[in-house]
């Protein structure tokens, strides 16, 4: 089971978060302390080398791209290669959506970043792997949302 | 309003206080339009943790969309209930959930499923009666569905038990999936369903478990998996480790073990560092039960720990620990010291995991007792206060109690400890950790008496030469003083003491005034110090027989008696007004705590952290050659065995390659050099490689030694316990038979041995009418065994005098079970006995078991049948007897589980000289240890009063004709075997015994629409045990 997705780019060597979720409750302090240690650590590794870190019992798998990290943080008997197809699948799926997704996307949709997040992975787990899938749901809830807002901004009679 | 709050959002993430907004946001969820409420539940679902309170606010949000007829509605709640949900709140919408299981929509069902996952995750209790949907799920025709549901079944198959029937299943769709039978929707770069395949493996692997007619079900399809997945991408590789762990976790078939093992030979070699990494894990995982396979890869191993990524060191550290014996601890440690050392030169970096393991591995494998004290002096001072605090309070329990070896040996090391501290102590201090100087102070003061010529005040001036050093904290202060009033009897330690405690009697520490104030009596007064440290036996009345009269006193005075916090929260439950009948659907309260294990902190138990860049790089590109050389020479005779021809080849290997590493240009001279240095290196690392794998194969350990010692034979055999189990020969069976009488046989049991009239078992029919005999042998034993007590006895089967009863068995090839039903021995046929089940079976042997009821013993009655044309011989059956023996004592003396396992197997000869063994396991009821009780009602009245404490529950009634109350209890008495003592009106009262004689009383009584029942026992969860096979039995009626 997966406990954190999060995302951040770096800024002087300390991270500037740009999503997180969590699948696992936790208390607000711990949250905050794994993630700023998690973001120093990923940021401090060396370029060519692996893409695993051991945090206390937590691994985390971390992927850089472009100019953001994107990590996760598992329980130590999880498949980390797997892991790493899981935020790769993510940044397939924005990409898909944003067209050719860059950092800024994320930060003036961060809330589509994560209702993406929600139809990929729920509550830890891999829900749904079809691009397509996915797609399809997103771009249905959206249509919702505009026909109401339509439906809303009219007066009515 | 919906900007507003993804700008809360926003500020959240940034760590910034946003907590006003968090009502707000379960308002949008409320009232808002679709696209509010979807912002509104993404707010909640990211501000809010599982107890916060304002998610009370929440639920009925969810339930009516939950009923909405929106599509998008129901999966925005669905996602919201999978994200975060408080428990108590859960069956209010569990019915809701439920209901989506069969809604047409897939993606509905899809999210359903999930959430109950997150349900089950959360109270496993709450959704066991939807097990059998969670099956339909599984036979969804969409394969999304079933990917979802497969989550669930990873979950419940932990407790394997009741699920092998699915394997087949699971097989036939991980084939499916793997032959690309899926649409192609579902493919991943190509690769069909990687997620489900993974979860798949998972699964067979823990059905496959020491379970070889489940593991035997899934060999080929694990085969085929491994050979469809190509080398060529990430997502593949992960497969393959699944795959790999699953051939190591099921029953091992050497075909496939072989190939598992080559994938990761593959994978440790692979200059991908990902894939490297995920090999050396996989290698962690093996080596557990091979070590031997470490051999093959150990100069890849080499090479990995002088890595630059440290997480690579790291991982190559675990690897060798897990190989770790008697000749190669020494090695390892250093090695782990060493990199410990590396590690902590960059501060913020705990590595704690390997300090752990230390006093583990050296209490099993120390060479030596001084190697052992110098390591952990290594281990203290590097360690330091990062250092978990168990590790130096195990070391001290270590020296004090021993660790079940000689007395002298005891002595010794404490000695050899003293000694080094006293060594440490007085060189410079100042950089040890407080951490060790606590050790240090503590065994000096327990221990120094033991070394010949020693001076008490020699070591007190040491102490208090540390006591006065600056950075030493008040902690390790207080520790050093109790040492000094350990050492303080001596003349010349006593004037000393005298000067310290006067010092620090005037401190502003309250604890270290204390103790130098007890320290100068102490010192003061010899007599006072002996008796004091010498009356450590202190006198304890367990009874609290004291403490008669001052109760007997308040309760005169009108207190009220004491009752057990069990009892107290019986009445709390009476009292509230809340009705709180959804919680008890399933299960008795005591069993429905359970459910919050699985949920602990990912973080609570942190013990280890690292990242390092350690720089001791080697050449790069000088690894190719040297894998090169390992891959082609060092066959799995390991390497040792050719030492010299390795050598050889390759050198003749780097000659034929003068295209080294990096200087195809830089002229032949500086190859030369590279070269040259190049086999010093390897010479060197071939060094350590054999001090590092001594001990792992059989040949290298005699080449090496000359002979093999016994400590090595035992490290091996300790290496293949852990397959041992699966191997199919229970060595714990303290009980088995051998029973070879003509050429066939069978029997032995559990039996009980008082009655030596009537008894016995077992049928074998033969398929063959010229062999067409069944014996069956009268057996007793007058030995008494534990079981006596407990009403079950074991009975060593036939001595010479048995008595020999034929019954001749026409052939029957096909064995039914009216066959076996008259095969049953007649004087058990008599008692009241369960359906005969068949447990396990193979092409040659059928095994059934069958429990009979008497009324003071239960029999478990095991038939064998041969099913084959042939004749079988030297059948023995062996019990896990001991394993029995302890689930009975804490079943029936302790306390009453629900069920036990009773494991076992039964070897036999189909061929001359080719044994095989057939394994079963049956599980026992605590209802099958129940008997009536029969007395009257003032004997019940009695009884009654005679216990405290009782549980309370209220149960379904059976709404019948005639008599609710009475149908409801004889419908008990059927099933559960009680005895109704008496009905009057509306209440019954009713008994029962669990074997041998542990009475339990329930007093039942119509209570509005249910059946109120106080059940009193003197054996503490008897009731609860007792309980929930009542509510079962009324649930199934």
């Amino acid at each position: 089971q997966t406990h954190l997705i999060c995302c951040f780019s770096p800024n002087n060597r300390q991270g500037k978060l740009r999503l997180q979720k969590w699948f696992t409750p936790l208390p607000e302090r711990e949250r905050k302390k794994i993630v700023r240690d998690m973001t120093t650590l990923v940021l401090a590794r060396k370029p060519r080398t692996c893409n695993f870190l051991h945090w206390k019992d937590l691994k985390i798998v971390y992927k850089r791209y472009a100019s953001l990290y994107f990590c996760c943080a598992l329980e130590e008997q999880e498949n980390e290669l797997l892991a790493l197809e899981i935020l790769h699948r993510y940044v397939e799926l924005l990409d898909k959506y944003f067209g050719n997704v860059c950092e800024l996307d994320i930060i003036f949709n961060f809330e589509k970043a994560y209702f993406i997040l929600d139809e990929f992975l729920m509550g830890g787990e891999v829900q749904e792997t079809s691009k397509q899938s996915i797609a399809n749901s997103i771009e249905a809830s959206d249509m919702l949302q505009e026909t109401m807002e339509e439906y809303m901004s009219k007066p009515a009679f | 309003m919906k900007e507003i709050m993804v700008r809360a959002i926003y500020c959240e993430m940034l760590g910034y206080e946003a907590s006003f907004s968090y009502i707000h946001a379960i308002k949008l969820a409320q009232q808002g339009s679709a696209i509010e409420k979807r912002v509104g539940y993404l707010a909640v679902s990211l501000f809010l943790n599982e107890s916060h309170d304002l998610l009370l606010l929440l639920v009925n949000t969810v339930l009516k969309d939950l009923q909405s007829t929106n599509l998008i509605e129901v999966c925005m709640a669905l996602t919201v209930v999978s994200q975060l949900f408080p428990k108590d709140m859960i069956p209010a919408i569990l019915p809701l959930v439920e209901e989506k299981l069969t809604n047409p929509k897939e993606i509905i069902r899809r999210k359903a499923v999930l959430a109950l996952h997150k349900f089950y995750l959360i109270a496993p209790n709450q959704v066991q009666h939807i097990h059998s949907k969670f099956r339909k799920a599984l036979c969804d025709k969409d394969p999304g569905v079933m990917t979802a549901s497969l989550h669930i079944y990873l979950q419940l198959i932990k407790n394997p038990d009741s699920y092998k029937d699915l394997t087949g299943s699971f097989v036939a769709i991980l084939r499916q999936v793997v032959g690309g039978k899926l649409p192609v929707d579902f493919n991943y770069h190509n690769v069909p369903a990687p997620w489900l395949q993974i979860q798949l493996l998972r699964i067979l692997s823990l059905l496959g478990k020491d379970d070889q007619s489940t593991s035997e079900l899934m060999y080929e399809v694990l085969d085929e998996s491994l050979r469809r997945a190509e080398m060529n991408h990430n997502i593949t590789y992960a497969i393959l480790y699944e795959c790999v762990k699953a051939i190591y976790t099921i029953y091992p078939k050497s075909e496939l073990l072989e190939k598992a093992a080559k994938c990761i030979g593959n994978f440790v070699v692979s200059p991908k560092i990902n894939l490297k990494y995920l090999g050396l894990k996989a290698l962690t995982y093996v080596v557990q039960q091979d070590a031997s396979l470490a051999l093959q890869h150990q100069m890849t191993i080499i090479e990995c720990l002088d890595h630059s990524d440290s997480i690579i060191k790291r991982e190559t550290l675990e690897v060798l620990f897990r190989i770790t014996n008697v000749k190669n601890v020494a090695v390892i440690v250093e090695k782990m010291l060493d990199f410990l050392k590396n590690v902590f030169m960059e501060p913020d970096i705990l590595f704690l995991l390997y300090v752990g393991c230390f006093p583990l591995l050296s209490d099993t494998y120390s060479p030596n007792n001084e190697w052992f004290i110098q390591t952990m002096n290594v281990v203290f001072s590097l360690g330091g206060e990062l250092m978990h605090p168990d590790i130096p309070n195990n070391f001290l329990r270590l020296l004090a109690q021993g660790f079940g070896s000689e007395e002298e040996e005891q002595q010794q090391l404490r000695v050899f400890a003293v000694d080094s501290y006293l060594t440490l102590l007085e060189s410079d201090t100042a950089h040890l950790p407080q951490r060790f100087l606590q050790v240090i102070s503590w065994a000096l003061g327990e221990f120094s008496y033991l070394k010949d010529g020693l001076e008490p005040c020699k070591v007190t001036k040491l102490l208090a030469k540390l006591l006065d050093e600056r950075n030493v904290t008040s902690e390790s202060r207080s520790w050093i003083l109790s040492a000094m009033a350990k050492l303080s009897a001596g003349p010349g330690a006593a004037a000393l003491a005298l000067q310290v405690s006067e010092r620090y009697s005037s401190s502003l520490d309250t604890v270290l005034r204390q103790q130098a104030l007890e320290l100068l009596h102490l010192s003061q007064d010899p007599e006072l110090h002996a008796r004091f440290f010498h009356l450590w036996h202190v006198q304890v009345d367990s009874s609290l027989s004291f403490l008669d009269s001052f109760v007997s006193e308040a309760l005169s005075q009108g207190a009220a008696p004491y009752k057990a916090p069990h009892q107290r929260q019986e009445e709390l439950r009476q009292e509230k007004a809340l009705s709180l009948e959804p919680y008890s659907i399933s299960l008795p309260v005591s069993l429905s705590s359970c459910s919050i294990t699985d949920r602990q902190s990912p973080t609570l138990l942190s013990m280890s952290s690292s990242l390092s860049g350690n720089s001791n790089e080697l050449k790069a590109g000088s690894s190719t050659l040297k894998l090169e050389g390992v891959k082609r020479v060092w066959g799995k005779e390991g390497y040792l065995h050719q030492q010299d021809a390795v050598e050889e080849a390759a050198q003749v290997e780097e000659a034929a390659t003068p295209a080294l590493p990096l200087s195809p240009q830089q002229g032949g001279a500086e190859s030369q050099q590279t070269h040259g240095d190049l086999t010093v290196v390897e010479q060197e690392k071939q060094k350590l490689a054999s001090s590092l794998f001594v001990g792992l194969g059989s040949q290298n350990s005699t080449f090496l030694m000359g002979k093999s010692d016994s400590t090595s034979q035992q490290f091996r055999r300790k290496t293949r316990a852990a397959d041992s189990t699966s191997s199919g020969v229970s060595e714990r069976s303290s009980s088995s038979s051998h029973s070879s009488c003509s050429d066939f046989l069978h029997n032995n049991l559990l039996e009980d041995s008082q009655n030596s009239l009537n008894t016995q078992k077992i049928g074998v029919s033969n398929g063959t009418h010229e062999g067409p005999v069944t014996q069956s042998f009268q057996t007793t034993s007058k030995e008494t065994s534990p079981f006596l007590d407990a009403g079950m006895v074991l009975v060593q089967p036939c001595s010479p005098q048995t008595e020999l009863r034929d019954f001749v068995q026409p052939g029957s090839s096909g064995i039914t079970q009216t066959s076996l039903r008259s095969q049953f021995p007649p004087e058990l046929s008599q008692l009241p006995h369960s359906d005969i089940s068949l447990l396990s079976s193979d092409h040659s042997l059928s095994l059934s078991a069958c429990r009979a009821y008497r009324d003071d013993a239960l029999l478990f009655v095991i038939i064998l049948s041969n099913c084959s044309q042939s004749s079988t011989n030297g059948l023995s059956v062996q019990l896990d007897c001991k394993h029995i023996f302890e689930t009975f004592s804490t079943l029936i003396q302790v306390e009453p589980h629900t069920q036990v396992t009773v494991a076992g197997s039964v070897s036999y000869r189909a061929v001359p000289g080719h044994t095989q063994t057939l394994q079963f396991t049956d599980k026992l009821f605590l209802t099958d240890f129940i008997r009536p009780l029969t007395l009257s009602t003032e004997e019940y009245g009695k009884l009654w009063l005679s216990f405290s404490q009782d549980v309370r529950q209220n149960l379904k009634l059976i709404q019948g004709e005639g008599d609710p109350l009475r149908a409801t209890l004889s419908a008990l008495k059927e099933q559960l075997q009680l005895h109704i003592v008496d009905i009057i009106g509306s209440e019954g009262i009713v008994a029962c015994r669990l074997l041998p004689d542990s009475p339990c009383l329930l007093h039942c009584r119509i209570h509005g629409g249910s059946l109120a029942v106080w059940l009193r026992s003197p054996l503490l969860s008897l009731p609860d045990c007792l309980l929930y096979y009542c509510q079962k039995t009324l649930e199934e009626c």
